[in-house]
């Protein structure tokens, strides 16, 4: 049985009138536009009003001015240090022009020192008090969990900045403050590891809490905890399941997807993807297997359309009353879907879907390099969208330890696409996603080497921002890659895209998820009979070894029966999970006959991550 | 291409029926698509039966459902019994959610009054960094006066990776120390230096933070930052020119790191933009790369041969190679339909002396290239020609009505029902419809049917 993922909801509600009531009364809400769609996901309009809202501004809109009946303004702005300053800047403008308002600041999610230092240096603390907030998990579906935080990929692995890990770490507290403490945690990396170090010390900070509150069953049993780094290739490939191409081609934002004029023919529509009556059935399928799904889905409703047709007079109110709305409500969902449709596999765009999935199939297999190569420089030459040419850059990169003819491809780039992206490319490299071929071909003789520096390679080090240390580093993940991809699903599965038989099916069979196959192989060990706490937390560790995963954290609890309360696992990814590999981690779920609720800082895909690190003009 | 499926080209058209007119078909095989998007003809109904729906629905967008404006009806039980670490709490109770500690709050720790006997707990070191943890608004410093102390702090706030934690106590050591000690800390602790760092770019303290990378050896990252904070500058040529000159001939020249080199053709692209706007009005922001440089070039100037604003000069000076030249030069004779000059440009006679034509560009994209900016049909077919793979040809020569090369592939297979299917589809005594009855007449080709 699945958790009840509305306590979630109530929690991050609660604790947001909490924080509305910072500036008990009536208020003018002064808001960082960026913070919008995720409030939108926890609470409406009218609830804000509740809350003594009488106005919302954002936050470019210029500094607030007071009016009859509201003298107080609370700001809601991200834990950013660039907002802060338009706040203080709003703040001493209308102190010097004399205007009488009081002012709250509430910082999402957590209140840093540096912006309570600026505000003293600015000169105004006193005039200001303090919030903070923290929303719980967002429960996007039963069974997806999102923190909606976009920037953390540039954050922890570009600027090794950790300051909203403490936050991931607090919001995973809190969900064993409320479904119970998990019975077993697995770490699987560096910032995995921090953030279960962290939960240490929350322990220890609410320890009365805790004692007071102590549910010793578990609604989610088992957590699973992965870095983002050590599987970027998932997100840079682009899946096959229906989903995933809506999400790459058109981008869901939270629970919606914005269609344009050039899909509904009219005018655009922001379609609510929880609301349709057919979504659930085809989002999970292969490509390939869309098209007659929808066209079945299409006969179905006229069928039940038809059969009004010779109705008698009851029977057609019963019809109008039940019927009629269901089936326009099908129809114009299917005429969105068709339309959609019809634009992915629009082939006339400069970079078309097949062409893509051909080529990041050769890239993978390390097949006709020399093709991905003219494709990389015509497409240059074209200027054609520089972020998929960047996206293919990282993917030869992973996939094949480095990047051929880095120099004359990066230079090709920046002539392109304007030197200003000497940034961008730097930034990539810092990531660890650029770096030159480093010379290994797939032979006895090359193999020995990546065995060798594995050997020699130090743990993690999360300070490392050279070029050399990252390459370092980056050598047991390719291992990792490696064995990911033809290895893997063994010879003896025939992946088979139409039933969905192996997570790798949204990669036609051609490379499985990190985290897919972790849960996988970590599942199988916790239900394995004859297990007990020891034992299971050595074949973990063993599993994490076998993966070349350096830095990992696995505990279990002793003496606890496993899965008393419903098969249920947290998958959370630190950097975001993808589209593609929450269709994998359900194929999982199916197989081993599980719940498997995905969770990540936020739901990500290649575009997005390369945008996340690209130089902004 | 045709060898992807295994299928001998000449027995693949002896068995295929004459194919309709289908000149949406694109190049790749048909077969592949099927397995990529669907069988054809499924995608086909799918067009038709999506244009009928948005017929029959007058509008898509009503459908989309509000968020029920009601509040859901929570169950207060259920988060009654929930830990009370859940919740939000006010900096007040924060306070009162402490254990142990007396005087945290610093306005009771200054403003004792004097005989004040009460005693002073000082949060201890573990509660410190727990408050920073927290990211509680007052946190007491001040009392880790010894360097020891100081030390141990910043491991501590390392050790549990909290970025609040470790850049706090890292401007506090920035604050009570001087200079040499605190930056032989930021060596020691990378962790330090990398919050410090971003700290320092966040609120755009160039110098400092161009120092401070230079002395942690991170040199290009410094380049980096002031290239960044230089191209801010970008809107006003003349200041934009003359910073980046300052910057390459202070910071770059002498550097060994290859993205120096690139900082030059950035410069030597503005001496370019100089240039041009001498001669003609044009907004470099417009044309920010050399590429689109280029593209005005070969547009404004192309009959041009004095240097330094002839594309050839951009060629050289940027060292461009043949596919970024002939692409950008290829779209800017198109928009000025120089037709004549594409052909030179592009085609170049195999030195042999063999009269087939060589061109280096993908031929498919240039024939659409050309098709799509209205390029005379003789000249889109004599590149449709040039695909070697008879197939691919023949499909492409389809899409873009070349139908001289259609009959023509036809007639090299001896297909005389394909040429005369062909046939009746052209306009009656058009051009291509003659050429259609030459060939047929043709007596030496020996027809298959």
């Amino acid at each position: 049985m699945a958790p009840d993922a509305n306590v979630l909801r109530s929690v991050s509600k609660e604790n947001l009138s909490r924080a509305l009531r910072l500036k008990r009364g009536k208020k003018i809400l002064v808001i960082d536009p960026k913070l919008v769609p995720t409030l939108d996901l926890i609470a409406n309009y009218r609830f804000l009003q509740d809350h003594g809202v009488e106005k919302i501004v954002h936050l470019s809109a210029g500094p607030p001015m007071p009016s009859d009946s509201v003298n107080q303004v609370l700001y809601f702005i991200r834990a950013d240090i660039v907002c802060a300053k338009i706040v203080c800047d709003q703040i001493t403008n209308n102190i010097s022009r004399g205007i009488s308002l009081t002012y709250g600041v509430v910082v999402v999610p957590r209140l840093l020192h540096i912006i309570t230092a600026l505000f003293e240096s600015e000169g105004i603390y006193e005039h200001v008090s303090f919030g903070q907030y923290a929303y719980e998990m967002i429960p996007l579906e039963d069974n997806i969990f999102s923190l909606e935080m976009d920037d953390v990929v540039p954050q922890l692995w570009l600027h090794q900045d950790t300051s909203m890990l403490a936050s991931v770490a607090k919001a995973i507290f809190n969900i064993r403050g409320i479904y119970g403490d998990f019975h077993h945690v697995v770490g699987i990396g560096p910032y995995a590891k921090s953030v279960l170090k962290m939960q240490t010390e929350f322990e220890r900070i609410h320890s009365n809490n805790l004692r007071s509150h102590n549910r010793q069953e578990a609604d989610i049993p088992t957590l699973i905890l992965v870095d983002r780094a050590l599987d970027f290739v998932s997100p840079l490939l682009i899946p096959l399941s229906y989903e995933a191409v809506l999400d790459e081609v058109f981008g869901i934002k939270g629970k919606t997807i914005t269609f344009g004029a050039d899909v509904t023919g009219k005018e655009p529509v922001k379609h609510n993807l929880t609301t349709d009556p057919i979504f659930d059935k085809v989002r999970n399928l292969h490509f390939s297997q869309v098209v007659s799904s929808l066209l079945a889905k299409e006969r179905d409703t006229r069928r039940l359309q038809d059969e009004s047709a010779g109705l008698n007079l009851q029977a057609m109110k019963n019809f109008v009353a039940k019927d009629l709305h269901k089936i326009q409500s099908l129809k114009k969902t299917l005429a969105l879907h068709f339309g959609a449709f019809e634009m992915m596999i629009d082939k006339n765009k400069s970079l078309n879907l097949k062409k893509l999935v051909d080529l990041q199939e050769n890239i993978l297999d390390n097949l006709d390099n020399k093709e991905t190569l003219n494709f990389l420089e015509d497409s240059m030459s074209r200027e054609l969208d520089f972020k998929q040419i960047l996206r293919l850059f990282c993917l030869c990169t992973l996939a094949q330890d480095g990047l051929r003819d880095l120099k004359s491809l990066t230079t090709q780039f920046v002539q392109s696409y304007g030197f200003k992206h000497l940034i961008s490319l730097h930034n990539l490299e810092a990531v660890g996603l650029l770096y030159n071929f480093t010379g290994i071909e797939a032979n006895v003789k090359g193999v020995a080497q990546v065995m060798n520096r594995v050997a020699s390679s130090s743990p993690f080090s999360s300070s490392g921002n050279t070029g050399n240390v990252k390459k370092q580093t980056m050598v047991p993940y390719q291992n990792i890659v490696k064995k990911l991809g033809k290895k893997s699903p063994s010879s003896n599965v025939q992946v088979d895209v139409i039933s969905q038989n192996h997570p790798s099916y949204i990669f036609n069979g051609k490379y499985t998820p990190l985290v897919a196959k972790l849960t996988e192989e970590i599942i199988s060990i916790l239900i394995a009979p004859k297990m007990n706490s020891a034992l299971i937390e050595r074949k973990l560790e063993d599993l994490m070894k076998m993966y070349n995963v350096t830095s990992s954290t696995v505990k279990c609890k002793s003496g606890v029966e496993a899965y008393g309360r419903g098969r249920n696992v947290l998958v959370f990814v630190i950097g975001g999970i993808s589209r593609g590999e929450i269709a994998a981690l359900q194929v999982v779920a199916k197989n081993l006959s599980f719940n498997i609720i995905c969770g990540g800082t936020d739901i990500t895909n290649g575009t997005k991550l390369v945008s996340s690190l690209i130089a902004t003009s | 291409m045709s060898n992807r499926l295994g299928i001998d080209d000449e027995k693949y058209w002896n068995d295929s029926k004459i194919k309709g007119f289908g000149f949406g078909e694109d190049t790749e095989s048909i077969e592949e698509d099927n397995i990529f998007y669907g069988v054809s003809q499924e995608r086909d109904a799918a067009t038709k039966v999506g244009q009928d729906l948005r017929a029959e629905v007058s509008s898509l967008s009503s459908f989309v459902s509000d968020e029920s404006s009601e509040e859901i009806h929570e169950s207060f039980q259920r988060l009654r019994d929930l830990p009370p670490f859940l919740w939000n709490s006010g900096p007040l109770e924060l306070e009162l959610d402490r254990p142990v500690s007396g005087a945290l709050n610093p306005e009771a720790y200054m403003h004792r009054e004097q005989g004040d006997t009460r005693p002073l707990h000082l949060p201890s070191m573990d509660e410190t960094i727990h408050q920073l943890l927290n990211s509680n608004e007052h946190v007491l410093l001040e009392h880790y006066q010894s360097l020891s102390q100081k030390k141990q702090l910043l491991t501590r706030a390392i050790e549990i990776h909290d970025g609040n934690a470790i850049l706090a106590v890292t401007l506090f050591l920035y604050k009570t120390l001087k200079h040499s000690i605190f930056r032989q800390m930021l060596i020691e602790h990378k962790a330090a230096a990398n919050h410090y760092v971003r700290y320092l770019e966040t609120k755009n303290e160039v110098n400092h933070l161009v120092d401070l990378l230079n002395m942690l050896g991170r040199t290009k990252e410094a380049m980096l930052i002031r290239y960044k904070h230089i191209l801010r500058r970008e809107n006003n040529l003349q200041n934009f020119l003359k910073e980046m000159e300052h910057f390459y001939h202070s910071e770059c020249q002498l550097s060994n790191e290859e993205v120096a080199l690139l900082f030059n053709q950035h410069l030597q692209l503005l001496y370019i933009y100089k240039e041009i706007k001498e001669k003609t009005s044009f907004i470099h922001t417009d044309n920010s790369s050399v590429l689109k440089t280029l593209n005005f070039v070969a547009e404004n100037f192309y009959e041009n041969t004095n240097p330094p604003l002839t594309a050839d000069n951009i060629k050289q000076k940027f060292n461009l190679n043949v596919k970024q030249y002939n692409w950008v030069v290829l779209k800017a004779l198109v928009v000025q339909q120089k037709w004549p000059q594409i052909e030179a440009l592009l085609l170049t006679k195999t030195w042999l002396g063999s009269s087939k034509d060589r061109c280096l560009l993908p031929l498919e994209e240039v024939c659409n290239t050309l098709k799509d900016g209205d390029a005379p049909i003789d000249l889109v077919a004599r590149f449709v020609r040039l695909i070697d793979d008879t197939e691919k040809k023949l499909v492409i020569a389809r899409k873009l009505n070349c139908h001289s090369v259609v009959i023509d592939v036809y007639a090299a297979q001896k297909d005389r029902a394909a040429i005369l299917t062909y046939k009746s589809n052209l306009e009656d005594n058009s051009k291509e419809f003659v050429y259609a009855e030459t060939i047929l007449k043709h007596n030496a080709i020996k027809w298959k049917n």
